[in-house]
């Protein structure tokens, strides 16, 4: 006998492994929207009048992201934002996929490439070492997406990051043994100078934001990235993977114990440092060098 | 028998049984993967049957 929805009589496809409950497509979406709807509000992600840039690769989580919340009933405008890296075989397609989903939502895309911020593509970058593929990536993305979102006179900065990228970074944190990120004990006063990031999907787990995409026929397929293969979190991600299976919860624990940690540290006291600003490109840093400026000197 | 069309362009065959069976013995882990078949998307106890032609789905994305 096939599982039925827990609230209509349709087949199933998908059950909650936590809670057990089942949902037809139809349910499923309505579930997952709400999820997303409550973690905006909880965390008190935007507020009226917001001009909100959502980085739009134009993968799985970005268009969901922006799917969702073009379709929330938020009083915020939505700028879609692509960063073009320039990686060969790979990029073209994610960027059509991004047009399209921008045309299909009515939305106008604005695209930004490592070559506007730097002068060369991700593939140039790397071309004597592609081991650091994902920090170099990273780093310049940020820096992309933050000039884009000025420019275009964004107050937020949304981006597709889900339950499975927060626990994985709460559990980087740990395996680095890195105790200032553990108790969040260093305190910059860069919240005024970037501006805010937004994580609307923090409490969707990547298999339900991925489920969401394919229920809903968002998602087209696209290549891989070719540099995933140096992904410095992929044994984390195999890992937790391997442990959400046979414990389903796991992710969901390790954030809000994280939370939960933070909040019985309390209000941290102690002194604020004063971000100044890179020598050569102006950008907030506490060096120097900004992140991406120091990279691009080595690189070069 | 199954056919499985995996992300990468790979296509596979196996034997039927339910979905969670099938990708335990491909030694996918079925956290990460979703799983269609004519579209529509399956749950891991939904039974396979032979001929059935599968789109797999990773849920691993890069960076």
């Amino acid at each position: 006998m096939p599982v039925l929805c827990g609230h209509c009589e349709k087949k199933a496809v998908y059950v909650d492994p936590v809670t057990k409950q089942s949902f037809c497509g139809e349910h499923f979406s309505a579930w997952f929207e709400a999820g997303v709807a409550a973690a905006i509000e909880k965390y008190h992600m935007i507020e009226s009048g917001d001009r909100i840039a959502v980085g739009l690769s134009g993968g799985k989580d970005s268009t969901v992201l922006l799917t969702v919340l073009a379709k929330l009933d938020l009083d915020a405008e939505l700028i879609p934002i692509t960063v073009d890296e320039g990686i060969g075989g790979y990029r073209d397609d994610t960027i059509l996929a991004a047009t399209r989903l921008c045309d299909k939502l009515g939305l106008s895309d604005k695209l930004v490439s490592f070559t506007d911020i730097c002068g060369k593509t991700l593939d140039e970058l790397l071309s004597r070492d592609p081991r650091q593929a994902c920090s170099v990536c990273g780093t310049l993305r940020r820096r992309a997406l933050n000039l884009a979102a000025r420019e275009a006179g964004a107050t937020k900065i949304a981006t597709g990051h889900c339950l499975d990228d927060e626990a994985q970074s709460v559990l980087m944190n740990y395996l680095r043994g890195d105790l200032t990120r553990v108790t969040g004990s260093f305190q910059t006063n860069a919240d005024t100078l970037f501006l805010p990031r937004i994580k609307p999907l923090c409490r969707s787990t990547e298999r339900e934001t991925v489920a969401y995409g394919l229920v809903n026929r968002l998602l087209t397929d696209l290549p891989e990235c070719p540099y995933t293969k140096y992904a410095l979190r992929a044994g984390v991600r195999t890992g937790l993977g391997k442990l959400e299976y046979k414990n389903p919860g796991t992710m969901m624990k390790i954030v809000t114990g994280q939370e939960k940690l933070l909040a019985k540290l309390g209000p941290r006291e102690g002194e604020v440092t004063k971000m100044g600003r890179c020598e050569l490109c102006g950008e907030p840093t506490i060096h120097r060098l900004c992140a991406a400026c120091a990279l691009l000197e080595k690189l070069e | 028998m199954v056919t499985l069309y995996l992300p990468d362009g790979q296509v596979m065959t196996t034997s039927a049984g339910t979905l969670e069976e099938i990708l335990l013995r491909l030694d996918m882990n079925p956290y990460e993967i979703l799983v269609t078949r004519d579209g529509e998307l399956l749950l891991a106890d939904d039974e396979i049957h032979e001929d059935d032609v599968l789109r797999v789905t990773s849920i691993v994305h890069g960076g």
